[in-house]
């Protein structure tokens, strides 16, 4: 049986190569990819290595956990230094010359062999805390400085997966995380959450920019305002949910930053952040809906305001695409 | 499906192609301008976010209507064979509309035209359990037969008609859903669905299908390996016995069958992972891969080792090891290709790749956030081991 991945493609290159539009060894390369002849398995290979540093770090983690009290402090803080640094030393070898731009494509286990670097720097880290208290009594400072070690990993070998680590690393350490999402939203808790999250939001968002107008790093500039954009209309959207005093504020920042958010993300053609954006507008304004028509009286309209609303989210979104196209073949 | 939208379909992938050799560089913009006035396309597409904001949109929009049309008409009250009628018209209405956005429109990839078309699939197969549920009142094994068969009929209309994303995925599901009723329920699933697998993998290679059939076909493939994998899987046979069907009474299972199931959960994925590299099969050794990880949690978790650290490290270790053997291999082949395979990008999405990592990087290795204070004063989290994704309090 003839089989091919991508058969139109497959019939369309040599076409292609005969006008001139299409020159070889590129051209052979996509043939190739398109009939199922080459194929990459660089996504399995990266998923693959960082499967195995997550299974290290856990390992890791649960071992010093249950021997804490039959192992060495220093022993084990010496071993955990050794191996972080034979990672990083590993990929400083290897890695190209530190630049503040984009750096040239890099070996693809680098990333996992820095991201394995920085597991063992927060083992070690929380190992040294704990057993000296060396970074303060009460505060679980390791997570704080796991981030910049993160962040100076990523601007050292251009890695955007550390940098994301160091972003969550540094939320985490102000007590958020995937995990707290829920509380956040849904539970009791959710006071010093919520303004904990505001104000994270706010200096991401500031350091986006930062990154954006120095030019240095600025491709780290869309993961930085995508985590900003989500921590902050998460917590304005938490704010508004329920009846206390507060929450129409709360529905009336959400609106303005979700509306600021997608203004930004279709200048910068970020779709995903504009998405995001457009749903916490939409939920915005329905508990706006909500608060004016009244428990009741929503639950009979309701129907009428979900029916109007999304034909004229519809509507919006028709008018915004012709916009972007005619911009965009302008 | 309609002629001009198979043609349009076929022009379309080539023009997706052209971009990602442009974004490698391996065409100009001008060549890619070229190639897609070469391939034009007549139909209204739009991106995959603006695709999920309309298909939302129109489905809370009709959820809405929906729910007026029951407020206006008191249809809580109708009797079953009256719903029976009514959404059977209601799925007639939305397949008349979305031919309308289809053809008439040209509407394609668009959001609404599928939001409806997903719409006339769960209306049809309402009719069909207001059916068999009110009207017939034949008892929940036959009605979810009947329900099951009805989705994978509708679905695998839609998919053929429309080209629907998912409505292969949802036709064999459907029909797995229905076999799951009959007695014996796994034998059937373990005897059907090597073939369904089969024969939607000969379909979704095949050259003769449209692009947007073959990726239906191969959403069936996945989920019909997905059965047969759950049908195998230790822990199914030791709690559901030979049937699947939730009123099956469970039946105690011998040792034997349990080593037979510890050899199908290791075989299956043994297979899928040789033959996708022997083969070049890219979805043969990623499913063979995720269910070789699914083999080995459930291994974890029913021989509980203690301590578990030293086979996570060892397994960590040993895939770390695996990574960089397979880095000096392909290091040394020839052109860095071994046996037809690269750890160089072809012509992908790379911005659509770093999402996955990220999002991998945020389940796995993201530290868990330490404890805030709730009230005043401020009091110790304790330290974890973070940093890593190994958080694990002392």
């Amino acid at each position: 049986m003839n089989r091919a991945l991508h058969p139109e493609v497959a019939a369309a290159i040599p076409r292609l190569v005969e006008r001139g539009l299409f020159a070889e060894p590129a051209a052979r390369r996509a043939l190739a990819a398109a009939r199922g002849e080459l194929v990459s398995a660089r996504a399995e290979l990266r998923w693959g290595m960082g499967t195995g540093v997550a299974l290290v770090a856990a390992g890791l983690g649960l071992a010093l956990a249950r021997h804490l009290d039959r192992l060495g402090t220093w022993g084990v803080a010496a071993l955990l230094a050794l191996a972080a640094a034979a990672c990083f030393g590993a990929v400083l070898r290897r890695a190209p010359a530190f630049t503040w731009g984009r750096a040239a494509e890099s070996d693809w286990i680098d990333d996992g062999l820095v991201l394995l670097g920085l597991a063992l720097v927060g083992a070690e880290l929380a190992w040294v805390e704990t057993r000296l208290a060396g970074l303060g009594d009460d505060w679980p400072w390791h997570l704080l400085i796991a981030s910049l070690a993160a962040a100076a990993a990523a601007l050292r070998f251009d890695s955007r997966v550390a940098w994301f680590l160091a972003l969550t690393t540094f939320a985490a350490w102000r007590g958020l995380s995937l995990a707290t999402a829920g509380e956040l939203l849904f539970e009791g808790r959710e006071a010093v959450l919520r303004w904990n999250a505001v104000a994270i939001a706010a200096l991401f968002a500031l350091l986006g920019a930062i990154l954006w107008r120095s030019r240095r790093k600025a491709h780290f500039e869309p993961t930085t305002t995508l985590v900003a954009a989500a921590l902050g209309l998460a917590a304005l959207f938490s704010g508004m949910l329920g009846e206390h005093p507060g929450a129409l504020a709360w529905a009336a920042a959400l609106a303005a930053a979700g509306g600021a958010v997608a203004a930004f993300a279709l200048r910068a053609r970020r779709f995903g952040l504009f998405t995001l954006a457009v749903l916490a507008v939409y939920a915005a304004l329905t508990r706006f809906a909500w608060a004016v028509l009244g428990d009741d009286l929503f639950l009979a309209l309701g129907c009428f305001w979900l029916v109007a609303s999304a034909a004229g989210t519809i509507a919006l979104l028709v008018w915004v695409q012709r916009r972007f196209r005619r911009e965009e073949d302008a | 499906m309609r002629p001009e939208i198979v043609e349009a379909d076929r022009r379309f992938a080539v023009r997706r192609a052209a971009a990602g050799w442009q974004r490698a560089g391996a065409v100009t913009p001008e060549a890619r301008r070229e190639i897609d006035a070469l391939h034009a396309d007549d139909r209204v597409r739009t991106g995959g976010w603006f695709r999920l904001l309309f298909f939302l949109f129109t489905w809370v929009a009709a959820a809405g209507a929906f729910g007026l049309l029951e407020l206006a008409l008191a249809a809580h009250e109708w009797p079953a064979g009256v719903w029976t009628v009514v959404l059977l018209a209601l799925a007639a209405a939305a397949a008349a509309v979305t031919e309308h956005l289809q053809g008439t429109l040209r509407l394609r990839r668009f959001g609404v035209e599928e939001a409806i078309g997903w719409m006339a699939v769960a209306c049809a197969v309402g009719a069909v359990g207001a059916l068999t549920y009110g009207v017939l009142e034949v008892g929940d094994r036959v009605s979810l037969a009947a329900v099951g068969a009805a989705v994978a009929v509708c679905a695998a209309a839609a998919a053929h008609r429309w080209g629907l994303p998912l409505a292969g995925a949802a036709a064999a599901a459907g029909l797995l859903a229905a076999l799951a009723q009959l007695p014996g329920g796994r034998w059937w699933w373990i005897a059907l669905a090597p073939p369904l697998a089969w024969a939607a993998e000969r379909l979704a290679e095949s050259p003769a299908p449209v692009p947007a059939h073959r990726a239906r076909a191969r959403e069936g493939w996945w989920v019909a390996l997905a059965a047969l994998y759950a049908a195998v899987h230790v822990e199914s046979v030791a709690r559901g016995g030979w049937d699947l069907a939730p009123t099956a009474a469970p039946r105690p299972t011998g040792t034997l069958l349990a080593v037979a199931a510890w050899a199908a959960m290791l075989l299956l994925p043994a297979f899928l992972v040789a033959s996708g590299l022997a083969t070049r099969r890219r979805p043969r050794l990623d499913t063979g891969l995720l269910a070789l990880a699914a083999t080995a949690a459930t291994a974890v978790a029913e021989l509980e080792p203690d301590p578990l650290w030293p086979v996570l490290l060892a397994a960590g270790l040993l895939v770390v090891g695996l990574a960089f053997a397979l880095r000096r291999a392909f290091r040394r082949a020839p052109g860095g290709t071994l046996r037809g395979w690269t750890s160089e990008p072809l012509f992908d999405d790379a911005d659509r790749a770093a999402a996955l990592e990220l999002a991998g990087v945020a389940a796995a290795l993201t530290p868990a956030a330490r404890e805030q204070p709730a009230e005043a004063g401020i009091s110790g989290g304790g330290g974890e081991f973070g940093g890593g994704g190994a958080s694990t309090g002392y």
